[in-house]
């Protein structure tokens, strides 16, 4: 009597339990609200644009170089994913950190500091104007703060930590937080490839 | 002084004394030498550890220690030492963020661990790598994080604080030259009218 009941119901648990198993993901949503156009300065002082990054999937981060805690790290970690997927995968995955803090991050600073993470980082900067314009399509937010009397530096930066992952049409695909899964964001990277 | 009066050969002598033991470590400390970890600290202590009393050790019945001047030095040492409020604070898995050349400023990320019965306030903080440094915490409000200097780090009796990415960390300013990556760099961190605490920490990426 039991093995009557239970073997179909062990069946229908099994055939559930490989229908899960072989469903592919879900691919990853378009992000309709945020991202979109910007025309900033690189490193090398060129004009860099949003569609210069088109083709390749980004993943994408904004901070400033005088940030010692999460903007090294979230830089260091991001690289370091990007360095766990294959040459042929890296290829096709473009590193962009973008400053908020125009007037210490020029160009030539971006490139010493960026250059120590791996030289394929594109940094992008520009006037506060541009910046602040493209921090609102993308939602980043980041509010200078003035130190205390006192205190070793001018200013600071308060700032969201969310690391972006662009697709090839420069959509906004998933934001991770600074702290990320390494794993999930690879995986997700993959996806898109 | 008291680094003089422990290490002579009546130091086993307030080893014994149990009010003492506790402050073994701390004392050590204030004549220079830091002990770098808790357990190295206990290990001394129950190599020291004697049950007997203190004017009952078979080194106070040596001649020269009969003299009451001696005794009464070497028990004055032991009351001065038992008296003073000692930061029983160890520094452990110390590492410094490894940064561009171009650089200022990194953080060093630590736990300190308090082996102590009474509360201890972090109240300043140096690195031999930087022109100043500062403990900070992180607050995040409306969507934004934000450092936040630390003035004072409580570090309760018995327990330890962790300085680590994303949360509390040990900024370091005016880095000169900028450590690289495998170099060592001294922390310490300091509590109101005690020495300082130091440990060697490594510069690494992590």
């Amino acid at each position: 009597m039991k093995a009557t009941v239970w073997r179909p119901l062990l069946a229908l648990l099994l055939t559930l339990g490989l229908a899960a198993c072989s469903e592919p993901k879900p691919e990853l949503p378009v992000n309709t609200r945020l991202g979109g156009d910007f025309v900033l300065l690189d490193q090398n002082g060129q004009t860099f644009e949003a569609r210069d990054l088109h083709g390749k999937l980004s993943l994408m981060f904004f901070g400033f170089t005088h940030c010692p805690d999460i903007c090294p790290a979230t830089l260091a970690r991001t690289v370091g994913a990007w360095k766990e997927l294959s040459d042929a995968e890296r290829e096709q995955v473009n590193l962009v950190f973008v400053t908020f803090d125009p007037v210490r991050d020029t160009p030539e600073h971006l490139k010493e500091y960026l250059n120590f993470f791996d030289p394929s980082v594109i940094g992008l900067t520009g006037s506060a104007d541009d910046i602040a314009a493209m921090a609102r399509r993308y939602g980043v937010v980041y509010l200078q703060e003035a130190a205390e009397t006192g205190a070793e530096q001018e200013y600071m930066f308060s700032h969201s930590d969310f690391v972006y992952l662009l697709d090839q049409q420069g959509r906004v695909r998933k934001l991770f937080k600074s702290d990320f899964n390494t794993e999930e964001l690879i995986a997700d990277v993959r996806s898109l490839l | 002084m008291f680094a003089a009066c422990f290490n002579s050969p009546a130091g086993a002598v307030r080893k014994s004394a149990g009010a003492v033991r506790k402050s073994v470590g701390a004392v050590r400390k204030s004549a220079g030498a830091v002990c770098k970890s808790v357990g190295a600290v206990d290990r001394r202590r129950k190599a020291f550890a004697a049950d007997q009393p203190l004017l009952q050790l078979p080194l106070l019945q040596l001649p020269l220690l009969q003299l009451p001047f001696l005794k009464s030095f070497i028990t004055c040492c032991v009351v001065v030492a038992a008296s003073v409020s000692h930061a029983e604070l160890v520094i452990e898995d110390a590492w410094v963020r490894a940064v561009p050349p171009n650089s200022r400023t990194t953080a060093a990320y630590f736990t300190v661990r308090n082996s102590g019965d009474k509360e201890q306030i972090i109240v300043r903080a140096s690195a031999s790598v930087a022109g100043a440094a500062e403990i900070h915490g992180w607050i995040e409000t409306e969507g934004r994080k934000k450092m936040v200097r630390q003035h004072q780090v409580p570090v309760p009796a018995g327990a330890q604080v962790v300085l680590q990415t994303g949360g509390l960390h040990m900024m370091l300013f005016r880095l000169d030259p900028v450590p690289a990556a495998g170099e060592l760099a001294r922390l310490c961190v300091g509590v109101a009218d005690q020495p300082d605490v130091c440990a060697d920490a490594i510069v690494k990426m992590p």
